[in-house]
């Protein structure tokens, strides 16, 4: 699936939170990805974004931080 | 195969006159009888009421009573004369006569005067009820010649496609002028000239030049054959009816298909039908000619490549190729390669069966259905605020609605029969606030005007519903009880305040929606003031970037006012298609499985793998875009379509069309050979929803019985299908027939656990939730307590979309339906409603078009971000500068080559009403698109 269009969906709804505090807004991102998005489509966002080719906003980019493997 | 059939008759059950509400209170005795009634029915009623049919012509309880026909004269004791029984109220202790020798001589007078400008050879033999009335009260000669004066070269209109207008055989008893009144709300027809001179006239006009919107309540209510269904006509009565429901928009019309033989000679809306009560539109009434067209395919088809020709093939065969192919893509790219998506146009039945073959043959939730590119943010937002994702009310409830608050809905166009009836409550005294960049038919109509029309800019839904509620949070207009009682403290408290700020106010939002502030705290007081206040929408709020949101945003209004959980008020959700509620219910989304349930719930998940008897997947799979996305990117392989034309409905065509040319493998089901089926490699033909055995759920959660009046012209059932296909695959799917498949349906969803074919049988229809707590359904929702416990209010930010205006794309494109036509046209472009809508237009603005050179008519070209398209302009005020208008029935005009990639950021629903475009002229159509369609 095209990295952009993952990027661009990812930060949409990050900015959707925007209202939040960040803590609180990264956490719905992340769980809201969960619920939603197919395994597949997150692991490529994760690639994206450890290949340094994503530009996610702040609250996107620690939503993906909290929902990665450790 | 259950068939319910029932004998033939245009006025079985006619009790005359309607029902008067409230209890029998008053006696009376009707030829001995005694009977007690309400106060205000009528004699006729209360005759019909103990067993007494009086002779009528002009009275039909669909109807208010007119008194003109003077058939229903009766004697009743102590007053003088012969009153008529329609318009006569009963009175307590009252002692009626309806067969006297004096009443008996006087309706035998009046049916031979009518008959004498009447011939016996002017109606169909069976249809008219003037001739059955003759013999009723028992007239053996007209004594009087046709000779003398009379009306019998009068030419007959025969403009409309569907139904002729016979001035000869008409008796002017104006039931079809009080039928477009008081049931439509068109006031198309009219009595022109007086006396004997009086004849029913289209104002002046042909029917088809007419106002006349062809929903056929006039031809219902004719009594004689002077409005007659040419279909009728030329085939003859009827000799049985099977009772099924319409499989156009997402009202669910009950009908009586009226057979003869093995042929449909007509569709009768069906008085007895929970949702429309009687009444019917064009689709439904008269457009089914699609299921028989000459270019329905009815065997398999298979090919290798999609530049090979098609090749006709049996079904085992067919069955084999589809397992084969998707089983070596799943070998060679894994299980997740392949997916399928479900049709709203199909039964739950079909629905439920294709998302199992997804889960548990497939083995993957990559299970998607087309409620993805309309109502998907519905079933968030109101899971979210409410609990359950489904609208709140009944049909009904419209009628005890106040004040109606009626945002991105057009319904006398796309939900006609449930537009009727509101217009019916508007007449009636309700106030109506239009929220909509588009002037619809609803903010100025015969007898209706809306106080107030918002005509905000596309896109800005979220700042116009949070503008409304910071009026109700700062002029003191929450409900406080309702809202201490019914909803969640916290999230109240955090929504009241981030509603109040000054940059959710009126004032402050005006710039960006261009709705006037004074004009907008107006409609939010007459909202938040009125006893009962509903809110009606349709696509116009969820198909946008910001749709989930708004959903949201009118549930906090709704909360915020106390205007949930009764008669009257509610969330109203107007679904598209026919089945879009169902196949939602169904489990048709990659994370729920039927009832909403997500497939991460380890309990439910036992539930599945129990009854199924695999195991299933805890994470939610691709949705629709998502397929598109990764097809495109190679990862995905393969898809079944069932009933659906993405190749047209879906935005960005040529992405999609990429998305389909990269499957290895594309099987399609469906009644044509679509759009979609160019990019096949099996077509297994569909059936139409006169052979389909099943249930459709509609807007109302209303589950209605969808009867075959005919064998499947396939020869199977599309369960079957995809229960072969399964078998093929390896997973047994089998069922007797689809009774066994609601069973099962109600075995593992508790919001259907109390439905069954005999249980809708034995009582019509049921309204989900239909369980052990609410045996025969539930009209109204929320009435006690909200699905999720305590109401749950939910912050609401207006993010403008990413669509922007520019110099180079400077007008907003938005786009809806037509009355005539049904969502891509695949059905109704098979039918006569082209005659009303032969293409598709681009409305726009006067000063816009003038700035362009643009005359009427003229082709233009119509550019987006993602592509260009050619139709031809309409020149009209009902859209305001800077924004356009078209709709997307047919595939020539190609409407979603222009739309965009952009879509909601809870459900990637696209964001079909905003999109940057520009225009300018052209010489004639596109070239590339030119052909397309039928």
């Amino acid at each position: 699936m095209s990295d952009t269009d993952l990027v661009r969906m990812v930060n949409q709804i990050a900015i959707n939170q925007g209202h939040l505090p960040e803590d609180e807004a990264a956490a719905l991102v992340a769980q809201h990805l969960k619920m939603f998005w197919a395994p597949a489509m997150q692991r490529d966002l994760f690639a994206a974004v450890d290949a340094g080719e994503a530009d996610l906003n702040e609250v996107a980019l620690r939503a993906v931080r909290q929902l990665q493997p450790v | 195969m259950t068939l319910l059939h029932e004998p033939v008759g245009r006025v079985l059950s006619d009790m005359g006159t309607p029902e008067v509400p409230g209890e029998p209170t008053v006696e009376v005795e009707i030829d001995g009888v005694a009977v007690t009634v309400p106060e205000g029915t009528s004699i006729m009623r209360a005759a019909a009421e103990a067993g007494i049919d009086v002779p009528k012509l002009c009275a039909t309880d669909t109807l208010k009573s007119f008194g003109s026909c003077r058939v229903c004269l009766v004697e009743i004791e102590g007053r003088p004369g012969a009153p008529a029984s329609c318009t006569t109220p009963v009175a307590p202790g009252m002692k009626v006569a309806t067969s006297t020798p004096k009443v008996d001589k006087l309706r035998q007078g009046v049916v031979e005067l009518y008959l004498s400008d009447h011939p016996a050879d002017s109606c169909t033999e069976g249809a008219c009820e003037l001739h059955a009335m003759a013999e009723t009260v028992g007239l053996a000669d007209v004594r009087y010649g046709q000779e003398g004066h009379n009306h019998l070269n009068i030419e007959v209109d025969a403009s409309n496609p569907y139904f002729t207008f016979d001035p000869k055989a008409c008796i002017v008893c104006s039931r079809c002028v009080r039928a477009c009144d008081e049931v439509q709300g068109t006031l198309a027809l009219t009595v022109e000239g007086r006396g004997f001179e009086s004849l029913i006239s289209a104002s002046g006009t042909s029917f088809m030049e007419s106002e006349c919107v062809s929903c056929g309540a006039c031809v219902q209510a004719c009594p004689t054959t002077a409005l007659q269904e040419k279909s009728i006509i030329e085939l003859g009565m009827p000799t049985r009816t099977v009772k099924t429901t319409c499989a156009y928009c997402g009202v669910g019309c009950s009908f009586d298909a009226e057979m003869r033989g093995d042929e449909l000679v007509r569709m009768t809306p069906s008085k007895e039908g929970g949702a429309n009560e009687g009444h019917s539109c064009v689709k439904g009434r008269f457009a089914w000619g699609y299921a028989t067209h000459r270019e329905r395919v009815t065997v398999p088809m298979v090919r290798e490549s999609i530049t090979d020709e098609w090749r006709e093939v049996s079904w085992d065969e067919a069955i084999a190729f589809t397992a084969q192919r998707f089983t070596a893509l799943q070998q060679k790219y894994g299980a997740d390669s392949i997916g399928g998506i479900t049709s709203s146009r199909c039964t739950n039945e079909e629905v439920f069966v294709v998302q199992k073959m997804v889960r548990a043959a497939f083995g993957n939730n990559n299970v998607d259905t087309c409620a993805r590119v309309c109502h998907s943010p519905t079933g968030y937002g109101l899971k979210q605020t409410f609990g359950t994702s489904a609208g709140t009310q009944d049909f009904k409830s419209v009628d005890e609605a106040d004040m109606i608050l009626l945002i991105g809905a057009n319904p006398t166009d796309a939900h006609p029969v449930f537009g009727s009836r509101m217009k019916k409550r508007l007449r009636e005294g309700a106030q109506l606030v239009v929220v909509d960049p588009r002037r619809i038919d609803l903010v100025r109509t015969p007898h209706v005007e809306a106080e107030h029309h918002l005509q905000l800019r596309p896109g800005t839904n979220v700042a116009v519903v949070n503008a409304l509620a910071h009026v109700v949070v700062t002029e003191g207009l929450v409900d406080r009880g309702f809202v201490v009682a019914r909803c969640e403290d916290d999230s109240f408290a955090s929504w009241e305040a981030f509603i109040a700020q000054p940059e959710n106010s009126p004032e402050a939002t005006e710039s960006a929606t261009g709705v006037p502030a004074a004009e907008l705290r107006a409609a939010a007081r007459l909202y938040a003031t009125a006893p009962n206040a509903a809110i009606y929408y349709g696509l116009g709020v969820t198909e946008h970037s910001q749709g989930s949101t708004m959903v949201m945003g009118m549930a906090n209004l709704a909360m915020a006012t106390g205007n949930i959980g009764r008669d009257g008020v509610g969330v109203n959700p107007l679904r598209g298609q026919n089945n879009v509620q169902g196949s939602c219910d169904m489990g048709s989304f990659p994370h729920e499985f039927s009832g909403y349930r997500h497939v991460s719930d380890d309990a439910v998940r036992v539930l599945f793998e129990d009854v199924w008897g695999r195991e299933m997947r805890a994470e939610p799979g691709l949705r629709i875009p998502n397929m598109f996305d990764a097809a495109v990117a190679g990862t995905f392989r393969g898809l079944f379509v069932q009933g659906e034309d993405v190749a047209q409905s879906d935005p960005n065509i040529t992405h999609v069309t990429a998305a389909l040319t990269a499957l290895d493998t594309l099987v399609v089901q469906d009644l044509f050979l679509n759009e979609t089926a160019k990019f096949a490699h099996v077509f297994l033909p569909g059936t139409s929803f006169l052979e389909k055995d099943g249930t459709f759920t509609n807007a109302e959660r209303r589950i209605n019985r969808v009867r075959p009046v005919m064998e499947p012209k396939t020869g199977k059932q599309e369960w079957q299908v995809a229960c072969d296909i399964s078998a093929a695959m390896g997973y047994s799917m089998h069922y007797d027939d689809a009774a066994q498949i609601m069973d099962e349906i109600a075995r593992v969803t508790p919001t259907f656990a109390g439905v069954s074919f005999a249980h809708l049988d034995a009582v019509g229809s049921l309204q989900w939730p239909c369980n052990d707590a609410a045996p025969e359904g539930t009209p109204i929702m929320h009435v006690d307590g909200f699905v999720r416990g305590k109401g749950h209010f939910v912050q609401t930010p207006y993010v403008p979309t990413d669509e922007k205006t520019n110099r180079k794309f400077p007008l907003i494109l938005t786009t809806g339906r037509i009355l005539s036509q049904y969502n891509v046209g695949a059905q109704t472009r098979r039918t006569s409603n082209v005659e009303w809508h032969p293409e598709d237009l681009l409305e726009m603005h006067e000063a816009d078009a003038a700035e362009r050179g643009i005359s009427e008519g003229d082709w233009v070209a119509l550019n987006s971000r993602v592509g260009e398209t050619h139709m031809r302009a309409h020149i009209t005020d009902r859209v305001p500068q800077g924004v356009v208008y078209t709709t997307f029935h047919h595939p020539e005009s190609g409407a979603n080559v222009v739309t965009t990639e952009h879509s909601d950021w809870a459900t990637n629903c696209p964001e079909y009403k905003v999109t940057a475009v520009q225009i300018r002229p052209a010489n004639a159509a596109d070239p590339a698109r030119a052909g397309s369609g039928v």
